[in-house]
């Protein structure tokens, strides 16, 4: 129970400094009378509109303001179209999941087996043949790769379309970029999560007592080596939305990266906050469950919560 | 026993990667941070210089001739000389970061370590706060709403990854103050600042340069990818991630323009990681 209630408490904490964090941009970015207005308005006029916007009040009551906006789902409008910035975001979420999704996918099917492929015939030139893979896919670019799938597949071979997204041929460039770089990360960790644990003397101990090699890989192995991989998950949460925002701009997949990047360029705040605000929620939650998934997976921590509890 | 075993199972492609690959490494290393730094005597050209009559000329060995052996742009630019202007300016932002950042982080750490308590409980959460929140999410944010100038880009850089040298610096001051020679040199009458300065960073310089050397690819990559969004540098100064941005929208009829800087940008950085790989194999000490 307490190892639950301190990471929740964690995760709220988080969760507050984060919208505390946009609050404070906001605040520090500028009047938003002249961004929006201009300055060639009389004096009067910026007056009123900072009236209307609540600017003149004292600062605790803006950011009491703020979390009331928040919690009433109201983020303003896009500065761009005057549409309201929760439905432009709101549009993007799914196209970007799908993506993500998909490209995430690729990389389980393609990286985890590989990985423990390369465990199992450690020194061989399988293994080694998996791990000259992964080093290349870790090490290229997004950016780099996105632009060579492009003019490979699209431009020299005109198999597939190099943006847009109308039908799925238009998601295999993007989500292969997105995969690459991940099936080589889960490649290399559940590579060398597997020898870890292959290496561990309760392994030989199952063997001895008779067990085959595929019961002491399902029963010891993969729960074992199940641990990190679970850890990295936080990680490549992150990392993939980090990654929306090169791949959806240079595939022109719209989806919240590429909507992010433009809104930044426009300095379209209302829109940049909004994804803020959401991509924290996300990283927040991510976060929140990788830990408690730890707790229930590590008997060793159960075990702690179960003598802290009682 | 299962330390040896976990190091051994980890690691071994890194250990026996083959000092050849290692040497051509840190020759690329050393080559890219030479043509950087002397950008200016090297290049042939202005790298901002227009020539009209020149332009979309390819590399050489593609059709293109001597006087531009990587080509030029749509404005007869020539992409060598643009190239050694950017890679300069690239590994200055992305060295300037580095040091700032690992000087930030350390100093956060000690001062955790020393002080303990309610500033220690501080640091770590804005620790944990930053490792847990995609940087670049965070950098993009950052250059939105304070608007996209060098200064601010520079920030953005300097902040990066110093979260992983205050865990670093804190864990170092925590062990190290605990008994032993920083003990004995306190009972001297030393006062912290200097045991810090004189005795606790010189030993963990090898742990912390380690974390420099493989932060800093990682520094590089940040940089090029905003640039390359074109939230990072703006015209006229081009850094490499720019001039890929740049070349972006004459992928059909020039793709030298974007390819080149991606090949340096991916060599480079793949060249620095494994060098700290293998510097990390050496010095660190909870890897024997």
């Amino acid at each position: 129970m307490t190892y639950t209630l301190t990471k929740l408490a964690r995760a709220v904490f988080t969760a507050w400094l984060a919208v505390t964090f946009v609050f404070v941009m906001l605040r520090i970015s500028g009047d938003p009378a002249l961004e929006i207005l201009g300055g060639d308005l009389p004096p009067e006029t910026l007056d009123r509109f900072r009236e209307g916007l609540g600017l003149d009040r004292p600062l605790w009551a803006q950011y009491l303001g703020y979390w009331a906006d928040l919690f009433r789902g109201d983020f303003g409008q896009s500065f761009r179209d005057g549409r309201e910035a929760r439905s432009v975001v709101m549009e993007a979420v799914p196209k970007t999941a799908l993506l993500m999704g998909t490209g995430f996918l690729v990389a389980v099917v393609i990286g985890i087996p590989a990985g423990i492929l390369a465990a199992l015939r450690h020194n061989t030139s399988v293994d080694r043949a998996v791990m000259i893979g992964a080093s290349v896919g870790f090490s290229v670019p997004n950016f780099f790769l996105a632009i060579l799938l492009i003019l490979l597949f699209a431009m020299h071979l005109r198999l597939l379309p190099a943006g847009g997204s109308t039908d799925w041929t238009h998601l295999v460039l993007p989500a292969v970029t997105v995969g690459t770089y991940y099936a080589a990360m889960l490649a290399r960790f559940a590579r060398a999560s597997t020898l870890d644990v292959l290496g561990r003397p309760f392994l030989p101990a199952a063997r001895a007592r008779g067990f085959g090699s595929f019961t002491t890989l399902r029963r010891h192995t993969l729960p074992n080596a199940a641990l990190p991989t679970i850890t990295v998950a936080g990680l490549i949460v992150g990392g993939l939305m980090s990654g929306a925002t090169v791949v959806e701009t240079v595939f022109a997949w719209p989806g919240i990266g590429r909507l992010l990047v433009n809104a930044v360029s426009a300095r379209d705040l209302p829109v940049v906050q909004l994804i803020v605000l959401l991509l924290a929620l996300v990283m927040v939650a991510t976060n929140l469950i990788v830990d408690l998934l730890y707790g229930v997976l590590d008997p060793r921590l159960r075990r702690r919560r179960a003598g802290a509890g009682s | 026993m299962s330390r040896t075993a976990a190091t051994v199972g980890a690691r071994p492609v890194l250990r026996r990667r083959p000092s050849a690959i290692v040497a051509l490494a840190i020759l690329w290393l050393v080559g890219v941070i030479t043509c950087g730094a002397l950008a200016g005597p090297l290049a042939a050209y202005d790298p901002d210089a227009i020539d009209l009559v020149n332009r979309l000329s390819p590399p050489l060995y593609f059709g293109g001739d001597v006087a531009h052996p990587l080509g030029t742009d749509d404005l007869g630019r020539d992409l060598l000389s643009r190239l050694l202007h950017g890679a300069q300016l690239s590994l200055l932002i992305a060295f300037v970061g580095t040091v700032t950042g690992a000087a930030i982080g350390t100093a956060l750490g000690y001062l955790a370590a020393h002080r303990r308590g309610l500033v220690d409980d501080a640091i770590m959460v804005l620790v944990d706060l930053q490792a847990s929140m995609p940087f670049m999410i965070v950098a993009i944010a950052i250059l939105a709403f304070l608007g996209n100038s060098m200064i601010v880009l520079m920030v953005v850089v300097c902040i990066y990854g110093w979260e992983r040298y205050a865990r670093l610096a804190r864990a170092l001051g925590l062990s190290m103050t605990a008994g032993g020679f920083a003990e004995a040199v306190a009972a001297y009458g030393a006062r912290p600042r200097w045991i810090y300065w004189r005795h606790i960073l010189p030993n963990s310089a090898g742990v912390l340069l380690v974390n420099m050397t493989l932060n800093f690819p990682e520094t590089i990559l940040l940089e090029s990818t905003l640039s390359f969004l074109g939230l990072g540098v703006q015209p006229p100064q081009a850094s490499l991630g720019a001039i890929m941005n740049y070349g972006r929208d004459h992928l059909l009829n020039a793709w030298w323009i974007t390819v080149v800087p991606g090949v340096v940008i991916t060599a480079t950085t793949l060249a620095a990681s494994i060098l700290g790989d293998r510097l990390r194999d050496r010095l660190d000490p909870t890897l024997r």
